[in-house]
């Protein structure tokens, strides 16, 4: 420990007078302790540490040994990232085996137009696939109200929803979200109308599906696939189909795009 | 021996001193209006001159410059010359100080409403302003080493020690950072562009932190606490060792506000390890205030003064742990761009700074004007309000923070954003800043009853006038036996004035060489292409809005933001960014790849939301933008622009400024007929377009839109 004499300096400045007291003895630790620390830390870091690169790759699961910086912390885990979440890296993985986008086809299953792929999915990813969509489809087998043949689809195998509950949720996207662009009763301002025969880009679920998750960045449309879910996209496009298409609006913009009946 | 007689001059501490107060209460109130402009943006009322981004820099520059800035000049010229025993050097000078002071203020107020900004933070004033600023420090600079040289007392004070630190210290911070290349009288352009620029601003920014909010009041600290508290100061060792450990330490870690950007990762880790470093030197300047009190602990409980004094350290203590591990790379993934950082420049703001600067004033005040201070009362209420007002400001704000950076990481187990819509993280927060805003509010009602209270004390005394001094002039300096080195620093104040220099010069060299020198910290990359002439003069509305106050232009390494933003920042994305704007806060979402990928959106989005944000965005707490769909712009400037960014590096054609305005309007044309055809009638001209032009591009650097 410093010693405390309160020893007074003999001498003062305008009647300050200063003891010449030890520095207390914890502080001189803590000094000592806080440079030792950086001495350390500043090699070992950049010898066996992550450098922000490597740490980000093994955060997206796409790390591989010595492409970037070195680790000595092969089981490293972001802090980030819980326990069997699908990080970008296995989402990839997936695409792979099955040979499709995993949200594609997932939307697919949810539809129940191809219970194959979601009996594929399931066997394949048994714990993804019991965690996505909240259980929504966690049967493989339709429903009988769903099993009826979709009328609103031509050629696709991919069909709108009709329950009450997801047209609900398809709704509150569209009023949150796609309202800016297409006006809430879907007549269109900055983004076309969508209550009409004319579709730019396709007028079956498949495609709509399909433009809203990858949009169209050059015509200003957002691609939402990391904004939404894939429910939610289903929701919404189900929305639109089923709800939207159809209607007359107050001041409906002029057609664009092909004619598509279906 | 003989006695000389002297004066010391106590009107100059008196004017500074009503300086410190009317600024003060202007920076707070000014603080109160943007707190209540976050939840409420109809207190931007909807004019360009209060909004959020404008009236922010004012705020942050009026409470470092006209209210500490005053109360440091105020403390300084009443200790000082009693310190050392001799009148000021010179009466003009403390004048010229004064005024030339306020003058800069009074120009900060006129100017950054306006506008007219360098973008960078706390060193918003445009290059005119900032020569004045330059003449003005060292005016004061002058004034000081001329009262040192002629003082009457052998060694100096520690205070005094601070003082000299904290001269040339800022002298070089401060010009340093402010290279610029003029465009026009109230336009520049930083000599520094993206990584290099941000470096040297958080290098500025940082130290800005350590030598004007904490040198110079660890220096009051020294006078005015062992004055309020009678008591001799606790540990004269410990004054010279966290002396110069603090000021060689805290010119290092300014890279702590740059982590996970597109700093290279060695910066990062100096300003990591050297955070770590000074948390010993600056608990060191806590120690010695506190233990001052030793003995004098019952004092503190019937003495305002001791109170804001006791606090006023605590608050430096506490704000200053709170730095280092804000420092650790861990812990600064949580807190960087949310408003913990906030809380914690509020800390010391208004705790550390301000609490000080209230136990001067109510300290000097019967001793400036020979009178009772008016009511001890008021003073114990002003202690409550500011100190509740501290902790309503800071709860809420590090409640904000930590949920802040909880919305932006989540992901859902099928590893999506949770709260993939920005706004709906920012919906969460408007509860909280209401509460920051009461907090503000108790604490601007305090200073208010302190105003009436020193007001009342001024009117029942008078003006002392300037005392009659004896004191037996300086002997020349010789090394007398047993003087320790440190002694005999202590009485030749040029060489602590140089060595000073050289331990505050180290840290910025040696990390600017490399920087600048080894061009592997700035990997060029090809397909970033310099901004064109409508985009460069989009970048300077956005500049002028002061957009970078709650946008960043930095998306960071982590999965949660290029899942959100796409992906993160390079270094050498930023090479032609003169001033770079990656911003340190995000209360709106980050926009550094708006102009790609999944963020893009249609020119009229832009359009419309720059109208009314709430018609695209509903809930939106963004100012509306109106006036840029209305002013014309008339690109006069646009050749001198180019020229100047040539001049800087960024590579246009010779002869370029002849074309510049053609493919202005060719690109102006462009969104026009883009927008006209959602409905939008407008003309080539308007800010908007320009605007429209600049945020398209940004982040196509590396992802070709």
């Amino acid at each position: 420990m410093g010693k405390v004499t309160n020893e007074l300096i003999d001498h003062d400045y305008d009647g300050i007078q200063e003891y010449d007291n030890d520095l207390p003895g914890w502080w001189k630790a803590l000094f000592l302790i806080t440079i030792i620390i950086a001495i350390i830390y500043v090699p070992y870091y950049h010898t066996y540490g992550d450098l922000q690169e490597a740490e980000y790759q093994k955060e997206m699961g796409t790390y591989v040994e010595a492409s970037v910086g070195r680790s000595a912390f092969t089981a490293y885990s972001s802090p980030w990232a819980s326990d069997g979440e699908i990080t970008p890296a296995l989402r990839a993985e997936m695409d792979k085996i099955l040979d499709a986008p995993f949200d594609e086809q997932l939307m697919r299953a949810m539809a129940k137009a191809d219970p194959d792929q979601l009996a594929k999915l399931q066997a394949a990813f048994p714990d993804v696939i019991a965690a996505y969509g909240s259980g929504s489809i966690s049967s493989p087998d339709p429903t009988p109200a769903q099993k009826e043949e979709p009328a609103a689809t031509a050629s696709s195998g991919m069909a709108a929803l009709t329950d009450d509950a997801s047209l609900a949720a398809g709704k509150k996207v569209w009023d949150t979200q796609c309202f800016t662009c297409h006006l809430n009763d879907g007549g269109g301002s900055i983004g076309p109308n969508m209550t009409d025969d004319y579709w730019i880009h396709g007028g079956d679920m498949e495609s709509i599906v399909r433009i809203i998750k990858v949009g169209v960045p050059a015509k200003g449309m957002i691609p939402w696939e990391t904004t939404l879910t894939p429910d939610q996209i289903m929701q919404v496009a189900s929305y639109i189909k089923v709800k939207i298409h159809g209607t007359t609006p107050a001041v409906p913009k002029a057609p664009q795009g092909d004619l598509f009946e279906g | 021996m003989e006695m000389e007689k002297f004066q010391y001059d106590n009107k100059i501490v008196r004017m500074f001193f009503w300086a410190t107060v009317i600024w003060g209460v202007t920076a707070f109130l000014v603080g109160l209006t943007i707190a209540l402009q976050l939840p409420a943006p109809a207190f931007n009322f909807g004019t360009s001159w209060l909004t959020f981004g404008r009236l922010r820099p004012l705020h942050t520059n009026a409470a470092i410059f006209a209210f500490v800035g005053n109360g440091i000049f105020m403390g300084y010229y009443y200790s000082a010359q009693r310190l050392l025993k001799a009148r000021n050097f010179s009466d003009v000078l403390s004048k010229i100080h004064f005024w030339g002071w306020q003058g800069i203020i009074v120009s900060a107020v006129l100017t950054l409403p306006a506008g007219l900004t360098s973008a960078k933070e706390y060193a918003e004033l445009e290059w005119p302003i900032d020569i004045l600023i330059a003449l003005i420090w060292v005016a004061w600079g002058v004034n000081m080493m001329g009262t040192i040289l002629k003082r009457r007392e052998k060694h100096l004070y520690v205070a005094i020690w601070f003082y000299i630190a904290t001269f040339v210290t800022v002298a070089m911070l401060h010009i340093v950072n402010s290279l610029a290349i003029p465009v026009s009288f109230w336009k520049s352009y930083s000599l520094y562009a993206g990584v290099q620029d941000a470096l040297v601003q958080w290098w500025y920014g940082h130290n800005a932190v350590a030598f004007f909010l904490t040198t110079p009041y660890l220096g009051l600290m020294y006078y005015f606490m062992p004055k309020a508290a009678q008591r001799p100061v606790y540990s004269y060792r410990l004054s010279i060792i966290h002396f110069w450990a603090l000021i060689f330490l805290y010119i290092w870690a300014g890279p702590h506000h740059l982590l996970y950007t597109s700093t290279p990762d060695w910066a990062q880790t100096l300003g990591t390890v050297f955070s770590i470093m000074l948390i010993a030197p600056s608990w060191g300047g806590m120690l010695n205030g506190l233990l001052t009190l030793r003995g004098a602990w019952d004092r503190v409980r019937q003495d305002p003064i001791l109170k804001f004094m006791v606090v006023a350290v605590s608050a430096y203590g506490m704000s200053t742990f709170e730095g280092p591990m804000m420092s650790l790379k861990n812990y600064n993934a949580i807190t960087h761009f949310t408003d913990y950082t906030i809380a914690h420049v509020h800390i010391g703001a208004l705790g550390w700074n301000g609490l000080l600067t209230f136990g001067m004033l109510y300290w000097l005040a019967p001793r400036l004007w020979n009178a009772k201070l008016y009511s001890v009362k008021l003073a114990n209420v002003h202690f409550w309000l500011a100190t509740l007002g501290i902790i309503f400001y800071v709860i809420p704000m590090y409640w904000t923070g930590i949920t802040q950076a909880l919305l932006w990481k989540q992901f859902t187990p099928e590893g999506m954003l949770v709260y993939p819509n920005f706004l709906e993280t920012v919906l969460q927060l408007v509860p909280m800043y209401w509460t920051r805003a009461f907090g503000g509010t108790l604490y601007l009602t305090g200073s208010l009853i302190m105003v009436y209270n020193l007001v009342k004390t001024a009117r029942s005394g008078a003006p002392i006038p300037d005392p009659e001094m004896e004191a037996a002039p300086l002997k020349p300096i010789v090394t007398e036996p047993g003087d320790h080195k440190h002694r005999w620093l202590e009485a030749r104040p040029m060489y602590l004035l140089g060595l000073a220099l050289v331990a505050v010069a180290i840290g910025g060299i040696v990390e600017f060489v490399p920087m600048f020198v080894v061009k592997s910290n700035v990997p060029t990359i090809s397909t970033v292409t310099p901004y064109s002439p409508l985009e460069l003069e989009g970048r300077d509305i956005y500049i002028k809005e002061g957009c970078f106050n709650c946008h960043s232009q930095m998306i960071r390494p982590f999965r949660s933001e290029t899942e959100r933003y796409g992906e993160y920042s390079k270094a050498g994305e930023f090479v032609y960014d003169h001033p770079f704007l990656w911003g340190s806060k995000r209360t709106g979402p980050d926009l550094h790849r708006e102009g790609v990928g999944k963020l893009k959106k249609p020119d009229a989005w832009h359009y419309n939301h720059m109208e009314n944000p709430r018609s695209m965005s509903p809930g939106s707490i963004m100012p509306v933008y109106p006036w840029l769909l209305e002013r014309s712009n008339d690109y006069d400037d646009l050749p001198k622009k180019i020229s100047v960014m040539r001049t800087l590096g960024v590579p246009y054609a010779e002869g370029y400024e002849e074309q510049a305005l053609d493919d202005l309007k060719k690109q102006a044309d462009g969104i026009v007929a883009n927008l006209k055809e959602s409905g939008i009638e407008t003309s080539w001209d308007k800010e908007i377009i320009a605007l429209i032009a600049y945020l398209q591009k940004l982040g196509t650097g590396i992802l070709p839109q």
